[in-house]
C-alpha cells in the first residue's frame, strides 16, 4: 500500500496546477500561523491565538475543495477505473489510493495547526489538561474535518460535473459556508423580518464561528455537539454519494457502507436538528446580543410578590447539550392559594408540573412568567417543576455553564423583571440582583463537565443555605491567588498577575469607598467564594446597561469578579449592590460610581445631572454631597428622582 | 476453460447479452460486430465488472468474480488513459501493485511487458510525452503484466499506426501460450492473423462462431469481382465492398446471394463477416 501511495504522491506533487496551488496555501498558511505568533508575544492570549488561527479554516476548506476536485479528475479523466476493475478490489485501490493522498494533506494541515496552537500552549504557560484537550478537538473539527469534508465534496463534484458545473457548484458551497453569506439573511431581516438563519446555519456552521470576537475563557471556542453533528451529517452525506455512484459503476461495492453511511448521517441529522444551547455571536436575531433585547424591548414586564415563602430546592439537573431540570421546591405557606407564581426565563420549556402526591397542575406560560392553578382547595407545601431548554446569554451544554444566582434558570417565586429596559435611554440590563432569603438548596447534577456552585460540594451534590444557586462549569479550576481561593479562569492566562493585584488592592479600596460613603456595614471579600466571572458575564451582559461593563455581581455568599480590571472599579460595582434594585435611581448609581472611580474623567465629560451633582459637591464639599448622595440611594422610602434629589440637597 | 452459459444481460429496455452461450478454450478469439451489437457488455461481463441478470460465466469451474480475486483476468477498455505526471515504468510499477505482483518480481515482469510493446527505450519518459498509439500500447502491456490466463483486448489498435498493428500482432502471437485471448473489434484485418476462431455478434447474440476458414466459408460462392461499369446491372440483394482497379479496368468487389454478373472469387472473413450480417 506504501508503494500505491507514493505512486499517488507523485502524481500529486508533479500535477502542477496541483503543486503550486498547494506549496502556496501551505506558505500561507504557516506564514500568518508565524504572524499571529508574532501578535501574541504582543497580547500573549492562548484563546486568542486559537481563535485567530482558526480564522483561515474558510480558505483551508477553499483549498482543500480545489485540490480534491483537480485531483481525482484526473483519476477519473484517465479512465483508468474500467480497467483496473478488473484487478482484485482494483477501483477501491485506485481510488482509496488518490483519496489516501487527500487524506494525508487534511492530516498535514491539521498537524501544522495543532503544532502551533500546542506551541503556543506550552510557552502561554498553560498547564490545562482539558484545555490542551479543547485544542485537540478544536483543531481537528476546524481544520482536518472541514478540509476532509472538502475533500469528500470535491471528490463528488468530481465524479458528478462537467469542470463549468463543477467550479458554479464549488463557488455555490463556498459562498454558502463563509461569513460573507451572512450579509442575506442579515438583510432580509431587516428588510423584511423574514429569519432564513436556520437555513443558511445549516451550511455556515460547519465552519467555526464566532472567531471576530473575544473569547469566553470559561467556555472556549465553539465546538458544540450540534456542530459535530453538522460536519458528521455532511461527512457521511459526501461519503455516501460517491460510494453509491461507485456501486453503480462496480456492483462489488457493497451497499452495507452506504447503509451504514445513511443510519450515520440519519443519526448526526438528528443530533443537529436537536440543537441545544451555544454561544452565537453574529447577527442573527438569536444571537446572544439580540434575542434578548429584541424581545425584553417589546413585552411588558410583570412584578408581582409571591404569596407565599420558597424555603427550599431539591433540584436534579442533567446538562448535556442544554439544561434539563427537574426541581421540586418546598414551600412555606400554610394558606391555600388559587395561583402560585413563578418566574423561569422563557427558553426553558416547561414540560409538566405536579404536586407533592404527583398529580398533574394545571399552568399557564407567559414569557418568563409561569402560573400555577390549584383546583383543590388545600394548602401546598411542595410542587414539582420539569422543564428543559437553554439561554443564548447563559449557556448550558457540555462545553460550558454559566448560570450566575441573578437569572431565572431555575424558578424564582413570584413575578419578576428578568430584564429591565428603558427606551429613552435605550439601555437593557439584567436584574443583577436578588432579593430572596436564604434558603436551602440540594441540587444533583450530571455533566460532563466538573460544576462549580456557592454550595459546598460532595461528589456530585451541592448542597447548603444561600439566597440563590450560581453554577459554572468549564476552564475554571480553584486556585490561591494572593491568599484567597478563587475559582479562577485557567486559560486567561495574560491577567496573571493583573489578578493578584487585583485582589491585593481590592479589600483597601473596598475600605476607603465605605469610609467616603458613611457605609458602616463593611463588605469582607474573605467571606465569600470568589468566582472568576467570564467574558459574556462582564461584557456581554454589560453591553446593554449604558455602563458597558459588569465586573462585580454580589451575593449572600458568593462573588464573581472581573479579575485582573481596576479594582476601583470592581470596589465600586460591589458597593453598588448595597443599594437595593430601583431603575429610577439607575442614573443617581452610575454618577456616584462614575465619581468615585476618577474624578478627573468624570469632570472632562458631564451632562446637565453631572454638572449639578459636582455643583453640589463644590458649593457643600465632597464628603457630604457623597454620603448624602449614598443614603438616598439606598432609601427605598425616598421615591424622589435623582433630579429632585440634587436640587433639594442642602 | 472458459464457459459462458444463457448469459443475459438488460439495461432498461435493450438487451445488451440475449442468452449467449459458449465454451472457449485457450487460444486467440475475435469477437465481431457492428457497433452497439453487444461486444463490449460481453466484454465486461467476462471481466465481471458487469453482473448478469441471468445465466453465469466461470472460468476453470469457478465463478469469473473469484477469477478476479485471483488476478486472473486482463483487460485493455475501449477508453484508456494514464496519469500523465508518471513515467512508464512508475505506471506499470503502480498497475504492478495493484495486481499484488510481488516488489521482487516487479522490475523483471514490467520490462518484459513493456520489450513486447516495443517501449523498452523510452520505459523512464513521462506519459505526458508519448502519443496516443504509445499510450494503447501502454495499455496492452498492463493487460499482460502478471501474466494472466483470459486477456480481453476491446478496440486495441484503434489509434494505432501501422506499425503499432504489425507490433500488436507479434505481441499476440507471443503471449498465446496456454491464455485465452479475446480481441473485440470492427476491423477485421486486425484478427485476421492473430485469431484462431472468430464469434459474431448482432443486437445482442452470438449469431456465429468458428475458425477462420469457417467464417470465410460462410461466404463460399457468395463474392465477385465485377466491373463498375456494370454496377447497375446488380441483381437482387448485394453489398458493394472494395472498388480496385485491375489491369486498368475498375473492379467492384461485391457480395450478394443472387449470382451475379461478375468473376467469383475466394471469400475473405471479412467476406464471411458482411454475409452474415447482411443475411446473404
Amino acid at each position: 500500500m506504501w508503494s500505491l501511495l507514493k505512486k499517488n504522491i507523485k502524481v500529486f506533487l508533479r500535477a502542477y496546477n496541483i503543486l503550486i496551488v498547494t506549496l502556496i496555501a501551505f506558505i500561507g498558511f504557516v506564514g500568518y500561523l508565524f504572524l499571529e505568533v508574532y501578535n501574541f508575544t504582543i497580547h500573549h492570549d492562548t484563546m486568542w491565538f486559537l481563535l485567530v488561527s482558526h480564522r483561515v479554516s474558510v480558505f483551508v476548506f477553499i483549498i482543500s475543495i480545489y485540490i480534491s476536485y483537480e485531483y481525482m479528475i484526473k483519476a477519473k479523466n484517465n479512465h483508468l477505473d474500467e480497467c483496473v476493475s478488473t484487478y482484485s478490489n482494483g477501483s477501491n485501490k485506485l481510488y482509496g489510493g488518490s483519496f489516501a493522498v487527500l487524506l494525508l494533506m487534511s492530516i498535514s494541515l491539521f498537524l501544522i495547526f495543532l503544532v502551533f496552537n500546542y506551541f503556543i500552549y506550552f510557552i502561554g504557560g498553560i498547564n490545562n489538561l482539558a484545555y490542551a484537550f479543547h485544542i485537540l478537538k478544536a483543531n481537528f473539527i476546524n481544520i482536518f474535518l472541514v478540509s476532509m469534508l472538502a475533500s469528500l465534496v470535491g471528490t463528488c463534484i468530481a465524479f458528478s460535473c462537467k469542470r463549468f458545473a463543477a467550479y458554479s457548484i464549488i463557488a455555490l458551497i463556498v459562498f454558502l459556508i463563509s461569513p460573507i453569506s451572512e450579509q442575506i439573511p442579515a438583510a432580509i431581516y431587516l428588510g423584511y423580518g423574514v429569519d432564513i438563519y436556520s437555513y443558511r446555519n445549516f451550511f455556515s456552521n460547519i465552519l467555526p464561528s464566532n472567531l471576530y470576537y473575544q473569547p469566553d475563557f470559561l467556555y472556549g471556542v465553539s465546538i458544540e455537539a450540534f456542530r459535530w453533528n453538522l460536519v458528521g451529517f455532511w461527512v457521511s452525506v459526501s461519503g455516501g454519494v460517491l460510494l453509491y455512484r461507485f456501486r453503480k459503476k462496480n456492483y462489488q461495492s457493497g451497499r452495507v457502507p452506504i447503509v451504514l453511511l445513511i443510519i450515520c448521517a440519519s443519526f448526526n441529522l438528528f443530533g443537529y436538528m436537536s440543537g441545544g444551547s451555544y454561544i452565537n455571536l453574529a447577527l442573527s436575531p438569536h444571537s446572544v446580543y439580540n434575542h434578548d433585547l429584541l424581545y425584553y424591548f417589546n413585552v411588558e414586564k410583570k412584578e408581582q410578590v409571591a404569596q407565599f415563602d420558597v424555603i427550599g430546592y431539591n433540584m436534579n439537573l442533567v446538562i448535556n447539550r442544554q439544561l434539563e431540570a427537574d426541581i421540586e421546591i418546598t414551600i412555606d405557606n400554610p394558606l391555600y392559594l388559587e395561583k402560585y407564581l413563578f418566574t423561569l426565563y422563557r427558553g426553558y420549556k416547561v414540560k409538566n408540573i405536579y404536586n407533592a402526591e404527583g398529580e398533574a397542575l394545571e399552568f399557564q406560560r407567559d414569557g418568563d412568567y409561569i402560573d400555577i392553578y390549584i383546583k383543590t382547595p388545600k394548602a401546598h407545601d411542595s410542587i414539582r417543576i420539569i422543564y428543559e431548554g437553554y439561554s443564548p446569554m447563559f449557556y448550558s451544554n457540555n462545553q460550558g455553564v454559566l448560570l450566575p444566582g441573578f437569572f431565572p434558570f431555575y424558578p424564582m417565586s413570584g413575578h419578576r423583571t428578568v430584564c429591565y429596559t428603558n427606551d429613552e435611554q435605550g439601555i437593557y440590563n439584567f436584574v443583577l440582583t436578588t432579593d430572596e432569603k436564604n434558603k436551602h438548596f440540594e441540587v444533583k447534577i450530571k455533566s460532563g463537565l466538573e460544576i462549580i456552585s456557592n454550595l459546598s460540594t460532595t461528589n456530585e451534590i451541592h448542597e447548603g443555605y444561600s439566597d440563590t444557586l450560581s453554577l459554572v462549569g468549564g476552564f475554571v479550576v480553584k486556585e490561591q491567588i494572593a491568599n484567597y481561593e478563587v475559582f479562577n479562569l485557567a486559560i486567561d492566562d495574560k491577567n496573571k498577575h493583573k489578578k493578584e493585584n487585583t485582589l491585593l488592592t481590592l479589600n483597601d479600596e473596598i475600605t476607603k469607598y465605605e469610609k467616603m460613603l458613611g457605609e458602616s456595614d463593611h463588605f469582607d471579600i474573605s467571606r465569600y467564594k470568589i468566582i472568576q466571572a467570564p467574558e459574556t458575564l462582564m461584557h456581554r451582559i454589560g453591553h446593554g446597561t449604558g455602563r458597558g461593563s459588569i465586573l462585580a455581581l454580589k451575593f449572600s455568599d458568593h462573588v464573581f469578579l472581573g479579575l485582573g480590571y481596576d479594582p476601583k472599579l470592581i470596589a465600586t460595582e460591589l458597593l453598588s449592590f448595597n443599594i437595593p434594585n430601583n431603575y429610577d435611581k439607575y442614573s443617581g448609581i452610575n454618577i456616584l460610581m462614575q465619581y468615585l472611580v476618577s474624578k478627573d474623567s468624570f469632570i472632562e465629560n458631564m451632562d446637565v445631572l453631572q454638572e449639578k451633582f459636582i455643583e453640589q459637591i463644590e458649593i457643600l464639599g465632597e464628603e457630604y454631597v457623597l454620603k448624602q448622595t449614598y443614603h438616598f440611594l439606598k432609601n427605598t422610602s425616598d421615591t424622589r428622582t435623582f433630579e429632585n434629589f440634587l436640587a433639594q440637597l442642602k | 476453460m472458459l464457459k459462458i452459459i444463457n448469459a443475459c444481460k438488460q439495461f432498461k429496455n435493450k438487451k445488451a447479452l440475449d442468452n449467449i452461450t459458449i465454451n472457449l478454450e485457450n487460444g486467440v478469439y475475435g469477437l465481431l460486430g457492428p457497433n452497439g451489437a453487444g461486444k463490449t457488455t460481453l466484454m465486461r461481463s467476462v471481466c465481471g465488472l458487469y453482473p448478469l441478470n441471468t445465466g453465469k460465466i466461470t472460468f476453470n469451474d469457478l465463478d469469473i468474480k473469484q477469477n478476479k480475486r485471483l488476478n486472473s483476468i486482463g483487460y485493455l477498455p475501449q477508453k484508456f488513459g494514464l496519469f500523465n505526471e508518471l513515467t512508464i515504468y512508475e505506471m506499470m510499477e503502480y498497475f504492478a501493485t495493484l495486481k499484488h505482483i510481488a516488489n521482487k518480481d516487479q522490475k523483471n515482469d514490467i520490462e518484459n511487458c513493456i520489450e513486447r510493446v516495443n517501449l523498452l527505450d523510452r520505459i523512464h519518459d513521462k506519459i505526458s510525452t508519448l502519443s496516443g498509439g504509445m499510450v494503447r500500447r501502454i495499455g496492452i502491456a498492463q493487460a499482460i503484466l502478471g501474466n494472466p490466463r483470459i486477456i480481453i483486448f476491446d478496440e486495441p489498435t484503434v489509434g494505432l499506426d501501422p506499425e503499432e498493428r504489425m507490433c500488436f500482432k507479434n505481441t499476440i502471437s507471443q503471449i498465446k501460450e496456454d491464455k485465452i485471448i479475446i480481441i473485440s473489434t470492427h476491423v477485421v484485418e486486425d484478427i485476421e492473423a492473430s485469431c484462431s476462431n472468430i464469434m459474431i455478434m448482432n443486437n445482442g447474440k452470438l449469431i456465429v462462431s468458428g475458425s477462420n476458414n469457417y467464417i470465410s466459408s460462410l461466404a463460399k460462392e457468395k463474392v465477385y469481382l465485377v466491373d463498375a461499369e456494370n454496377e447497375k446491372q446488380l441483381k437482387g440483394d448485394f453489398f458493394i465492398g472494395k472498388r480496385t482497379s485491375i489491369e486498368n479496368k475498375d473492379v467492384i468487389r461485391v457480395l450478394s446471394g443472387e449470382k451475379q454478373n461478375g468473376k467469383s472469387v475466394k471469400p475473405t472473413i471479412e467476406d464471411g463477416y458482411i454475409c452474415i450480417l447482411k443475411g446473404f
